[in-house]
């Protein structure tokens, strides 16, 4: 491709899209004029300020004239371009300025010093009349006799001294002029510039518009206005405080007439949860019939108990007994076909105390925790809770083995009963067919809840074992250990 | 024979230090070679002293080369006393009024430099003059004899096989594929157009769209504050802060970074002898447009892209024609690597100069 492409090619393509835009690039130009005025004037006035070009030209020979017609700064840098063929630094420069300012030296004195300094010598340039000057120079510089030298000369060359001090006087009059009309240049720039400012700040706030925002300010701070609003503020804050001590005393007689703890928080919460509980009271009456096993089946699982009661040093008419979360009194019934006589069960499910009540068993509807707080301590022989445990959390089971400890008389007895999630197929599924239960507890762990709590001869009972009840075979023995475990599990433990 | 070359100051990566150490490399292959200068900014060179400069000189089968690009009284001096041969090697005295509104000192040393020239050309009418370019002598307004010869200064850019381009650079122009990025490479002087470069991103902004970014590459001189506050005043005016990056003297890495990464080299310098980093762009393929001032044309050859310096609207033209087709863009990538392969390559001026040497021996 590139083969077809020369440049006159693309050259004629980029004049066309020159001639394409030129109009609009004019137009750019056109308005940015302005701008570029003000930069060149800015320029040129930044060149007078910085520009300190001399006219002075380099040359093989040099006459003392060439340097002494420029004064100060300029007189001293000339030196150094022309004698040392550098420009001067700043140490020297400083140095030989101060010598000239404080009137040390003279001019010629200046440039005679220089063309004779180590460096001039080396770069040796042509400066006529310089020996004769150094002759002078160093008569000049001679202790005592200098001075009567030097002032012989002065007297000598009075004349022309005087001729230079006029051409001096003249040259700076001329140069106060030029400096004098170039300030005027700026100053009249600098007008002109303000009042370009003005005249654009006029055009920008229109005269009317000032005069409205005047109105309104004048207005915002009108003060009497801001006092009628005060007042208005003081007089409303002042209905208000009275409003708010009829509040007051309406409240004081409001309490007077209502008992505080009908709106006691607490108690109103558990009202709300004993209603909410209540709820499901026949759900789950109606679940244990149907997942739990019949009354009969219970209480033919319950009788493995019996001989640790029996075994106690008690005798059973002087056993105070509880049951927590009796149900439907199973444990209840037997007791009292073992003869024992002070049996209490408690339950807060409403049908279940029913039911117990219709079959003439002692209980009482409460919450187990609570009714155990109410329930003197040191007071109880046996305490028995069959399938409680898994129903609550962590806090509330340690707060319930706690309390059952301190019910309890010594060597009194505490039985409670839970799945055992060492089944596997109860800790995967069955545990979990009650929707109440909270979480498994591995019977270790519910013994090492009772040591912390001090109790003693505590004793795992596993009991229901799954073979019983189904075949389940696996060549491995440890899945059938897992498969074939007891479903649940008794904890037996005493107080100290 | 024995060969002095010899320059005030001899820096390391300046177009002329360049020439200088690869004139001492080649050379150094045949003959015994010296260096002399009064400042040495390279250590892989040595300078002799001189007591030893002015023994070499005595000997009349001996040469010195004197690369002349400033003001040099002394080195005046050395070229008068000398008994041997002399070449003088022509860089260019930029012209003095570039620095008169900006430095008293770079505006006195070119003037008297530009003198010191013409005293030169008087001196040594009949010596080897060995130019940069042709510019150079048409600028000086001489009659060319036969002692009048051109051969361009070695360069560096064959240094670049060796060098990594950094990937932080690379990355942050590659990932700006929205935006046209022109590159311009030159230390940060009056002579170097970057008034013109300035305005030239301002136009294209208002003719074409805000996607354009200039990449200005080069060191700062602390002598020309005055240049320097003038083009950030000047970018700052036209709000074009966003557009354009002063990005100083950087190392070799990111400089070829800034090559690769870079769309176009846009040059518009006023005054040059010879213009290295254009060669430089052209030899890693970046398409050069430029202005045709002093040495410009010469340097990027036939089939370029060049306009007078105050064509803005040619530039900004120019940038979007090869911006929307790609084979423009790679005619001129083409042409101007060609450029620098079969003109600027060091093997080809070293050829040249073992010429000049075998001549003068001869």
């Amino acid at each position: 491709m590139n083969n077809n492409i020369t440049v006159e090619d693309i050259m004629i393509k980029i004049k066309e899209e020159v001639e394409r835009r030129k109009s609009e690039y004019n137009n750019i130009n056109l308005n940015s004029n302005e701008s570029e005025i003000e930069n060149i004037e800015q320029i040129d006035r930044l060149s007078f300020l910085f520009n300190q070009e001399s006219d002075f030209f380099l040359k093989d020979i040099y006459e003392y004239a060439d340097f002494v017609k420029y004064n100060d700064i300029e007189f001293v840098k000339n030196i150094y371009r022309g004698l040392l063929n550098r420009e001067a630094d700043n140490l020297g420069l400083e140095n030989n300025l101060n010598d000239l300012r404080s009137g040390k030296y003279t001019k010629s004195d200046l440039v005679t010093k220089i063309r004779f300094s180590k460096e001039g010598r080396q770069k040796n340039i042509k400066l006529l009349g310089s020996k004769k000057r150094l002759f002078v120079y160093f008569l000049k510089n001679i202790p005592f006799i200098g001075n009567f030298i030097e002032f012989f000369i002065n007297i000598f060359t009075l004349s022309k001294k005087l001729r230079n001090i006029r051409a001096y006087e003249a040259y700076n009059n001329m140069r106060y002029n030029e400096i004098l009309y170039k300030n005027t240049i700026i100053v009249n720039s600098i007008n002109d510039k303000i009042d370009k400012i003005n005249n654009v700040l006029k055009t920008k706030i229109n005269k009317i518009e000032f005069e409205k925002l005047n109105e309104i300010l004048q207005n915002k701070v009108d003060k009497s206005q801001v006092r009628e609003i005060y007042n208005q503020i003081t007089e409303v804050q002042n209905e208000i405080k009275e409003d708010i001590k009829e509040l007051a005393i309406c409240k004081n007689e409001f309490d007077s007439y209502f008992d505080k703890k009908l709106f006691d928080y607490e108690n109103l919460k558990k009202e709300v949860y004993k209603i909410n509980q209540n709820k499901f009271d026949q759900f789950y009456v109606d679940f244990e019939d149907k997942f739990r096993g019949s009354t009969e089946e219970i209480k033919e699982r319950l009788k493995i108990y019996i001989p640790c009661l029996e075994s106690l040093s008690f005798e059973k008419d002087k056993t105070k007994i509880i049951d927590l979360g009796c149900g439907r009194g199973e444990w209840l019934e037997l007791l009292k076909e073992k003869l024992y006589t002070d049996i209490t069960g408690v339950d807060i499910n409403k049908i279940m105390i029913k039911i117990n009540k219709d079959n003439g068993n002692n209980v009482i509807e409460y919450d187990i925790i609570e009714f155990l707080k109410k329930t003197p301590e040191n007071s109880v022989n046996v305490i028995t809770g069959f399938h409680i445990v898994e129903h609550l959390g962590f806090e509330k089971l340690m707060e319930l083995i706690g309390e059952v400890y301190r019910v309890l008389k010594k060597d009194g007895i505490v039985i409670f009963e839970t799945p055992n999630p060492e089944n596997l197929i109860v800790g995967a599924c069955n545990f979990y067919t009650d929707p109440t239960h909270e979480r498994p507890i591995v019977p270790s762990f519910l013994k090492y809840l009772l040591e912390i709590n001090n109790y003693y001869n505590i004793e795992i009972i596993r009991i229901h074992r799954l073979m019983d009840s189904y075949n389940i075979l696996s060549d491995n023995e440890i899945i059938n250990n897992y498969l074939l475990n007891e479903m649940d599990y008794g904890i037996i433990g005493f107080k100290k | 024979m024995k060969i002095v070359i010899m320059h005030q100051t001899i820096s390391k990566h300046d177009a002329i230090g360049n020439d200088i150490f690869f004139f001492f490399y080649y050379l150094k292959k045949k003959h015994d070679v010296y260096i002399y200068c009064e400042n040495l900014l390279n250590d892989n060179l040595k300078s002799i002293n001189r007591k030893e400069l002015n023994f070499l000189l005595k000997e009349p089968k001996n040469l010195l080369i004197y690369h002349h690009s400033i003001f040099w009284i002394d080195g005046e001096k050395i070229l008068d006393t000398a008994k041997c041969k002399i070449w003088i090697k022509y860089h260019n005295v930029t012209p003095p009024f570039f620095f008169k509104d900006y430095t008293e000192k770079y505006y006195y040393l070119c003037k008297e430099g530009r003198k010191q020239t013409k005293r030169l050309l008087d001196k040594y009418s009949e010596n080897l003059w060995i130019s940069d370019s042709e510019y150079n002598f048409k600028e000086l307004n001489i009659k060319l004899k036969e002692n009048h010869t051109i051969l361009s200064p070695f360069n560096n850019i064959e240094k670049f096989k060796d060098v990594v381009p950094d990937k932080v650079v690379l990355n942050m122009l590659l990932n700006k594929n929205n935006k046209v990025k022109l590159l311009f490479v030159g230390r940060v002087a009056p002579n170097k157009g970057h008034i013109k470069l300035i305005e030239t991103i301002e136009k294209y902004k208002k003719i074409y769209d805000e996607n354009i970014l200039l990449y200005v590459v080069g060191a700062f001189d602390d002598e020309l504050t005055r240049y320097n506050y003038l083009l950030k005043k000047q970018i700052t005016d036209l709000k074009l802060e966003q557009n354009i990056f002063f990005v100083n003297k950087i190392n070799d890495e990111n400089l070829l970074s800034f090559y690769l990464g870079c769309d176009y080299f846009l040059c518009l310098s006023e005054h040059e002898g010879f213009c290295v980093p254009v060669v430089e762009a052209q030899s890693l393929c970046l398409p050069v447009i430029s202005s045709n001032s002093s040495a410009l044309p010469e340097t990027l050859g036939s089939d370029q892209i060049i306009f007078k310096n105050d064509e803005i609207l040619s530039f900004i033209s120019s940038i979007n024609i090869l911006e929307n087709n790609f084979e423009y863009r790679k005619f001129i990538v083409d042409k101007g690597y060609n450029n620098y392969n079969l003109r600027f390559k060091n093997e080809v001026v070293k050829e040249k100069l073992f010429n000049f040497v075998n001549n003068e021996k001869g």
